[in-house]
């Protein structure tokens, strides 16, 4: 039995808006092991968006707790947790979310400056994890001059730079045409099975979701299922 | 955390934006320069006059007719030969002289001109040399048996009439003719205050040939310079004991320059509020376009954290941002400043007045660091707000 990585305890997040109490999240409980493949999947609304925030301490939940390597969060400052991100956590978002002024080389390099790593280090990674997602000849272009599949490769590579356990991606493919977002998951599949990368996504496609080891289901903020996949199996993945 | 690469960004980030980064730094640039130039100026002015009137001599007190310093009243002839025979006879003072002024025509060459005359004791006369007020040039010093002899400046003798007035040629001042014996070099505060049409004869012209009796101005020397306030006092006493008023004052050098210093540092103080007022308005400037920044790049802001920036690193950032535009447009605004002092001293020169604007070290060195300063001020809530940004909320900002 791998060891629990994100472990979340009674997250109620409640969103106060005018009059009403909307309650996004209510009661939900979850484990993410280490090196799991897990999808979040739910009709829009349902809070899945909320808990990956909530999950990836992106969002701070209203009441229960969230151990991230055991250790609660509720005790940490912002500054700490934006450290815990930095090292353990990277973001693939639906939108891509590259800032658009720097290459794509640039923004790969950037969460190595928070983890304080020297420029030359920084500059070595980033080429090298750009070469890796196949992006050798698009290093010093801007976001705005790479194709949407393009675009999420280089977010992909910034959340490898820091060489994090979990990458947590917002429907990495919602933004893909089909031959892209095909690729991109492709490229997500071999994170987890290569470089044994817990993956927390949330979709609400459900052949995206298909691609995970198991599905948690949403709906009104409860899980309302687990589901775990069969044809998917962990000793697969552990063959290098 | 502020290393080499927050202020590498800081600066790429002013760049991105040069329209709106250049109007920032006017405000600054405007303010700095008007501080650095017009103090430069007034910097420049005190040296200039404190030099001046040192050269009139740290032993010298003079007695002026009217209540008090600064309130010209050359009209009226409140002073006298027997003034001049009582200071004589006061402890402590060497020598004791004065001046005869009146005005009139002069003509040479079928030309007329207005000048006006200064009459003094020809034995005194190195007074006037010792303090810098004439310098001869060509001819010589006047004799106890000059009468009808006077001394030009250069300029007069140049410019007045078509032809250059000659040394040794004559010239007519009411129906006499005089011979000039003296040129001296231009006295830098007699041109400046349009009076180089004034002519150097003796007393006894003046008093007899002119009908004017009483000395517009005594010059008294001292024979210790440690002494000097004594004998003043002593003068003020006597004068005021005799003319039974006090119709006159003295003063000194030093009186004078501390007269200059008062009234050149209120001006000094006016000048800085203003450019203080302006560098406030470029304060604010700066405080609206990091507010801009810092909503424009809110998604941005988002990102970063996401990715691991902490609060601190976002405040840095937008901090050495701010603190950037303030330390730029201080920069150009000490050079701007320093073209602005030096082509005013190039003008005042020009027009007779060298005295050099060139803004002191310190006076620069206060100035960047004062634009730092606004800067920095002025970035404080902007980079406050950055950092204090929601990361979920920013990340979805449209």
């Amino acid at each position: 039995m791998s060891e629990i990585i994100i472990d979340a305890k009674n997250i109620v997040k409640t969103y106060v808006m005018g009059e009403t109490k909307l309650n996004a999240l209510d009661d939900v409980s979850f484990e993410l092991k280490k090196q799991e493949f897990v999808a979040i999947m739910g009709p829009s609304g349902s809070g899945k968006t909320t808990l990956l925030d909530v999950l990836s301490v992106l969002l701070r939940p209203t009441s229960g707790e969230v151990f991230i390597n055991k250790k609660p969060i509720s005790k940490m400052n912002d500054n700490e947790l934006a450290l815990i991100r930095g090292r353990t956590i990277g973001f693939v978002f639906q939108t891509f979310n590259l800032i658009n002024r720097l290459t794509a080389k640039e923004n790969v390099m950037m969460p190595l400056w928070f983890q304080g790593i020297p420029k030359n280090k920084r500059e070595k990674i980033s080429e090298e994890i750009l070469t890796d997602v196949g992006l050798a000849d698009r290093m010093h272009h801007r976001p705005t001059e790479l194709s949407g599949g393009q675009r999420q490769r280089v977010a992909i590579a910034r959340a490898l730079a820091v060489n994090p356990d979990i990458i947590v991606a917002d429907e990495p493919t919602g933004n893909l045409d089909s031959v892209s977002g095909k690729q991109i998951m492709e490229l997500i599949n071999e994170l987890h099975d290569k470089k044994g990368k817990t993956i927390l996504m949330v979709t609400h496609e459900r052949e995206i979701a298909d691609h995970a080891e198991r599905i948690i289901h949403l709906k009104d903020g409860k899980i309302i299922h687990n589901e775990t996949l069969k044809k998917k199996k962990i000793t697969e993945k552990s063959v290098k | 955390m502020v290393d080499l690469e927050t202020f590498s960004v800081a600066f790429k980030n002013i760049r991105n934006q040069k329209i709106r980064s250049y109007l920032t730094l006017l405000g600054i640039v405007i303010g700095i320069a008007a501080i650095v130039s017009l103090i430069g100026i007034v910097q420049g002015l005190q040296f200039f006059i404190s030099g001046e009137l040192q050269s009139l001599g740290l032993d010298t007190i003079f007695v002026e007719p009217g209540s008090d310093m600064g309130i010209s009243t050359a009209v009226s002839r409140t002073l006298s030969q027997d003034d001049l025979d009582l200071i004589k006879t006061i402890p402590g003072v060497e020598d004791a002289t004065g001046f005869w002024e009146t005005s009139t025509i002069m003509e040479y060459n079928g030309q007329e001109a207005e000048v006006i005359l200064i009459g003094m004791e020809p034995d005194k006369m190195y007074l006037l040399e010792n303090m810098g007020y004439v310098k001869i040039i060509e001819g010589r010093t006047f004799s106890k048996n000059d009468m009808y002899s006077v001394g030009l400046y250069q300029s007069f003798a140049e410019e007045t009439f078509d032809t250059q007035v000659q040394i040794k040629e004559n010239v007519k001042m009411n129906e006499k003719t005089f011979r000039v014996i003296a040129i001296s070099k231009d006295n830098t505060f007699a041109s400046a205050f349009g009076a180089s049409n004034m002519i150097l004869v003796t007393d006894t012209i003046v008093k007899e040939f002119f009908g004017e009796e009483k000395p517009t101005e005594l010059i008294v020397t001292v024979t210790d310079t440690d002494k000097i306030k004594k004998v003043q006092e002593k003068i003020d006493y006597e004068l005021e004991k005799k003319h039974g008023t006090k119709d006159f004052y003295t003063m000194t050098s030093e009186n004078l320059l501390a007269g200059a210093d008062v009234i050149l540092s209120l001006v000094g103080l006016v000048v800085f509020v203003i450019a203080g007022i302006s560098l406030v308005v470029g304060g604010i400037g700066i405080m609206n376009t990091m507010l801009m920044a810092v909503m424009e790049r809110t998604r941005e802001i988002g990102i970063m954290k996401a990715v691991g920036a902490t609060n601190t690193i976002i405040l840095s950032l937008f901090l050495v941002e701010s603190a950037l535009i303030g330390l730029i447009g201080g920069i150009i605004g000490v050079f701007l400043g320093i073209g602005i002092a030096f082509l005013a001293s190039f003008a005042a020169a020009y027009s007779g007045f060298p005295f050099n604007a060139f803004p002191s070290l310190e006076l620069i060195a206060g100035a960047l660091i004062f634009s730092l300063i606004v800067g920095m001020v002025s970035g404080w809530i902007p980079a406050q707000r950055a950092a204090n940004l929601d990361p979920v909320e920013s990340l979805r900002f449209e």
